[in-house]
């Protein structure tokens, strides 16, 4: 017994050896027997790379329909691109929706003009979507680096309209805790430290001294549409931050800053062009940020500088493929990172530097963020609380 | 009106027969062809498409009805909004006209000394764009952080700021200070330079002093062009907006104009309701037309005429009065906003005097490989809209004053209706123009279509301009050059543009203005290489760039530019045109002599 227990024993053991020695033995063959395969599909990347530059090349140029701030800020990253190929790039000026305003004009009229968006997931969501402008994503795709979704966040792609196809998220911001400014001249630390959570801006001692942003702007109408889904906001929050606190309201950003910077409004209760905010503070105009807690942390995709899609009947079909492949690959994403300064989002790839990305924007590896925007119900959700803060603001107006 | 001795004295302008009936009603059929397809059309298209009912004209199929003009005329605080914007437009029209017109009287009329420095400092003052004008104001008036008030305060002299310009009188206030004086000065002053001074001189003759002279015979022989110029100011009345936005909207304050301009900038733009609110100044046509048919219709005020006398009354010692509040009032306008581009061009941060001062921003937009391009389209839309606007501005209104061609009332109207639709949505209009139609899509996109969009884009002001002054300008000229044997066209250009030169420049300068700086009727056709300055400012400003500073260097450029420009027109207007200032005589001398005159023959 006791041998048939050594016998199993030594054939337990026997057997894990081999176990281990086959292991081992696939994993010592795997590229020998893969290799000619992973040289095969680079060789043919290669070939396919290579035809798709020189038809690129033959095109000539591909037109990229932006807004915002990445209509200016993608200049140098669209350059490299440029010097590189030899395809010019033209990227549409004005804001988006004057851009999209232009495109769906003439898209209309029969005239195809743009090859590729570089546009928010709200225009893409609710204008170019829905007008069938744009092609399914995805299939464009050929790049080895862009084709591996493992360095991608979460694993996958992430898509902001509603068939998850269209509108490629590639940048977000994060948000996992609020931001309010304040000034240190006009308001004490202890004062301010009497703000734990949201609704105590609402405290009678801050009327008349909250600043914010109207909905003129769009980033102040996201700012309201975001409140709206938060937990620790909500729409009675909205609705009271909108009608209710006595805050006075600019759409012009500059503006909002002076009468922060000057202590006119001494708070600002939402966070209004940070960047330019901390880089005041850090040259001794006395103002100061202070943040409160957020129940859930968001990654968001919101601005012209999230998404990527591409037009239907493009006039420059390859050059199109050409340039999203390469903006999106490590290459392309790694100099949105470094030629940009300061610049407040940060690639969904996990793979590449983090360059010029602000602090704040480094979202922390490990931690999973609520992401919204890629719910494919969330965009229609987003439209109602558009038009019932749109129509809140409109009635101050009475 | 009771109607002055001296003006039933009048010559009265005769209308010169159509200059052939064949030519005259082609050339008319032209002008109506090409004014009706590129100026009326657009709003045409905009105005049917306001009876399509999707909420976005761009994504949803096409269905009609009346619900954007339901939905738009219950719009909440609609009403309130139009007073608002008709309280604002009356105080500033109260304020600016009696300023504008006083100091286009001492301008043109007086001994003033350095009278065209003045003028052209107030041609200045309307080179400066209005928000920068704004954004200064709010830097010096703010209520709070507001540097006089800030001042006032530090001086003891009051306990809280004096003033604040997020206020109606604020909006009012920087409204003068934007364009509201200004323009007025600039549209009057060349009608009283082409004032007779006999009349005036007749008047002294007759016992009348400078007061009375000015009340009985100037003001009623200028009553045109000021009329005129008022219905130029009421087209406004439902338009005039950026002042408004940015001062109004803290303390809650809409004007009309802000809820068309909310409407367009909506998420998904709602257009339609946009122009059936703009619409509305349609019916403000319907009240200038009249008007100003009645105007030329009496046309009775002729002041130029072959014995043309300019003169210049001597103020005595209220020259140098006068002098020295022009010149503060001129501080105010041009040099005070001027000061602040440049400083804040300079400036690390606008507004941050402790943060210094930086070179990095002419560095950054003088090393943008895409200024060149658009200095160069600028130059390109600028001079091309200042050659060619006003000659072919001033045609139109010889058609529609000095001929009795049919269709006249037509060409009028698509004048006026024109420039009834704000420029943001006449944008749009223009886009579907220019795509939609076979034979002239190939422009869009081309440096062609903006060409033509600004050429045209200050034809109610400069066609209305240069009518008011061939309302003044007698036909006794003009018939003895056909008399003695000149055809239209030398007649045009010998005998009409030396006496229209004073006005023309006004209008190159004008156009020049509105062509470097326009950016909503040319925001949907520009591509980027067809990018001008004022479209390179508007996305530097924009909220999302937000880079002020840049977008004050752009601004200077421009006004650099116009600057250069109104020089060069200047230089060449005053050598070809007629000197109004020429012989000018001492007006009081001929008064004193022509009393002792009077007094040896008693």
């Amino acid at each position: 017994m006791t041998k048939f227990r050594e016998n199993r024993k030594h054939s337990r053991s026997s057997r894990a050896a081999n176990r281990v020695t086959e292991m081992l033995m696939i994993i010592l063959s795997v590229p020998f027997v893969f290799s000619p395969m992973v040289y095969a599909a680079s060789a043919d990347f290669e070939q396919e790379w290579a035809k798709l530059i020189a038809a690129a090349k033959q095109e000539g140029k591909v037109a990229v329909a932006s807004g915002g701030a990445p209509s200016r800020q993608y200049r140098p990253v669209v350059d490299v691109f440029q010097k590189k190929f030899g395809v010019t790039v033209e990227v549409s000026t004005g804001n988006a929706t004057d851009t999209v305003n232009r495109v769906l004009a003439e898209r209309k009229a029969g005239k195809y003009i743009m090859d590729v968006a570089l546009i928010s997931s709200r225009e893409n969501n609710q204008r170019l979507v829905p007008s069938e402008a744009l092609i399914p994503f995805a299939p464009l795709l050929i790049h080895p680096e862009v084709l591996d979704k493992s360095p991608w966040y979460g694993g996958r792609y992430w898509f902001s309209d509603k068939e998850s196809k269209y509108a490629f998220i590639y940048h977000v911001s994060k948000e996992d805790r609020y931001e309010t400014w304040y000034n240190t001249d006009k308001i004490k630390e202890a004062e301010i430290t009497t703000i734990k959570k949201q609704a105590d801006f609402f405290d009678p001692r801050w009327k008349g001294k909250i600043g914010g942003q109207g909905m003129g702007d769009p980033s102040g109408l996201r700012q309201m549409i975001d409140s709206y889904f938060e937990p620790d906001r909500g729409q009675k929050w909205v609705r009271t931050y909108l009608l209710d606190a006595g805050i006075t309201f600019s759409d012009d950003r500059r503006i909002l800053e002076t009468w922060l910077t000057g202590g006119r409004f001494p708070l600002q209760a939402v966070a209004t062009g940070s960047e330019d905010l901390i880089a005041l503070a850090k040259k001794g105009i006395p103002i100061k940020q202070i943040f409160l807690p957020k129940q859930v942390a968001l990654i968001r995709a919101g601005g012209s500088g999230c998404c990527i899609s591409a037009f239907a009947n493009t006039p420059h079909p390859n050059a199109a493929k050409l340039f999203v492949n390469w903006f999106l690959s490590k290459e392309g994403q790694t100099l949105t990172h470094t030629m940009i300064p300061n610049i407040d989002r940060s690639s969904l790839r996990n793979d590449i530097p983090l360059g010029e990305v602000v602090p704040e924007q480094r979202r922390v590896p490990g931690v999973e963020y609520g992401f919204p925007d890629a719910d494919p119900k969330f965009g229609a959700r987003q439209e109602e609380a558009q038009k019932w803060i749109l129509k809140l603001w409109e009635s101050r107006q009475k | 009106m009771e109607q002055s001795p001296v003006i039933d004295e009048l010559s009265v302008a005769r209308s010169v027969q159509a200059v052939r009936l064949g030519s005259g009603h082609f050339v008319m059929a032209v002008v109506l062809l090409l004014l009706g397809y590129f100026l009326i059309w657009p709003v045409i298209l905009l105005l049917i498409n306001s009876f399509n009912t999707a909420a976005d004209w761009f994504v949803e199929p096409r269905s009609w009805g009346l619900r954007h003009w339901q939905n738009a005329f219950q719009r909440p605080g609609l009403l309130r909004s139009l007073g608002n914007s008709l309280l604002i437009w009356l105080v500033t029209i109260t304020t600016s006209f009696p300023i504008g017109v006083a100091i286009a009287w001492i301008l043109a009329r007086t001994k003033i000394p350095f009278s065209h420095t003045l003028e052209f400092m107030f041609w200045i003052s309307y080179m400066v764009p209005s928000l920068p004008t704004t954004i200064a104001w709010i830097t010096l008036l703010d209520p709070d952080i507001g540097w006089i008030n800030i001042g006032l305060k530090n001086l003891g002299l009051v306990e809280q700021g004096l003033f604040n310009i997020f206020s109606v009188p604020g909006i009012v206030f920087a409204n003068l200070m934007g364009h509201g004086i200004s323009i007025k000065v600039m549209l009057l002053t060349p009608a009283f330079r082409n004032m007779d001074a006999s009349l005036e001189e007749a008047a002294r003759v007759g016992g009348a002093g400078n007061l009375r002279t000015l009340f009985k015979v100037t003001l009623p022989l200028m009553i045109s062009p000021m009329i005129l110029v008022f219905a130029l100011q009421l087209l406004r009345v439902f338009q005039s907006f950026e002042t408004e936005y940015l001062l109004g909207v803290p303390f809650g304050f809409y004007v009309y104009s802000t809820k068309i301009f909310a409407l367009i900038r909506d998420p998904i733009p709602n257009y339609g309701e946009a122009t059936v609110l703009a619409s509305i100044t349609l019916l403000m046509i319907a009240l200038i037309i009249p008007l100003q048919r009645w105007i030329l219709e009496r046309r009775r005020y002729t002041t130029i005429t072959g014995s043309f006398r300019p003169g210049l009354i001597d103020l005595g010692r209220w020259n140098f009065i006068a002098f020295g509040l022009i010149s503060l009032l001129l501080v105010l306008l041009t040099v005070g906003p001027l000061i602040v581009l440049v400083l804040g061009s300079f400036m690390t941060r606008i507004g941050y005097f402790v943060l210094g001062f930086t070179l990095s921003h002419w560095q950054f937009v003088l090393s943008d490989p895409v200024f060149i391009k658009a200095l160069r389209t600028t130059l390109l839309l600028g001079a091309t809209a200042a050659i060619v606007s006003p000659l072919l501005f001033s045609v139109i209104a010889y058609i529609l004053v000095r001929t009795r061609l049919p269709g006249r009332g037509v060409l009028d109207l698509i004048v006026w209706s024109s420039g009834a639709i704000p420029g943001i949505l006449a944008g749009l209009g223009l886009l579907w123009l220019f795509i939609g139609t076979p034979g002239l899509n190939f422009l869009f996109g081309t440096i062609w279509a903006l060409i033509i969009v600004v050429i045209l884009q200050g034809k109610t002001t400069g066609v209305n301009v240069m009518k008011g002054v061939f309302v003044q300008v007698g036909a006794d000229m003009e018939e003895a050059a056909r008399v003695s044997g000149a055809g239209w066209a030398r007649t045009y250009f010998q005998i009409w543009l030396p006496l229209l030169m004073p006005s023309l420049m006004l209008l190159a300068v004008m156009n020049f203005v509105s062509a470097a700086g326009a950016t909503g009727s040319i925001i949907l056709l520009a591509s980027r290489d067809t990018m001008t300055l004022s479209l390179m400012a508007l996305e530097l400003s924009s909220i999302a760039v937000s880079n002020r500073e840049a977008a004050s260097i752009i601004s200077i450029f421009i006004i650099a530019l116009t600057v250069i420009g109104a020089l060069i027109v200047r230089y060449f207007g005053l050598r070809l045109g007629v000197r109004h200032d020429m012989q000018s005589v001492n007006a009081g001398e001929l008064v004193r002599a022509a009393e002792s005159n009077a007094a040896a023959v008693k």
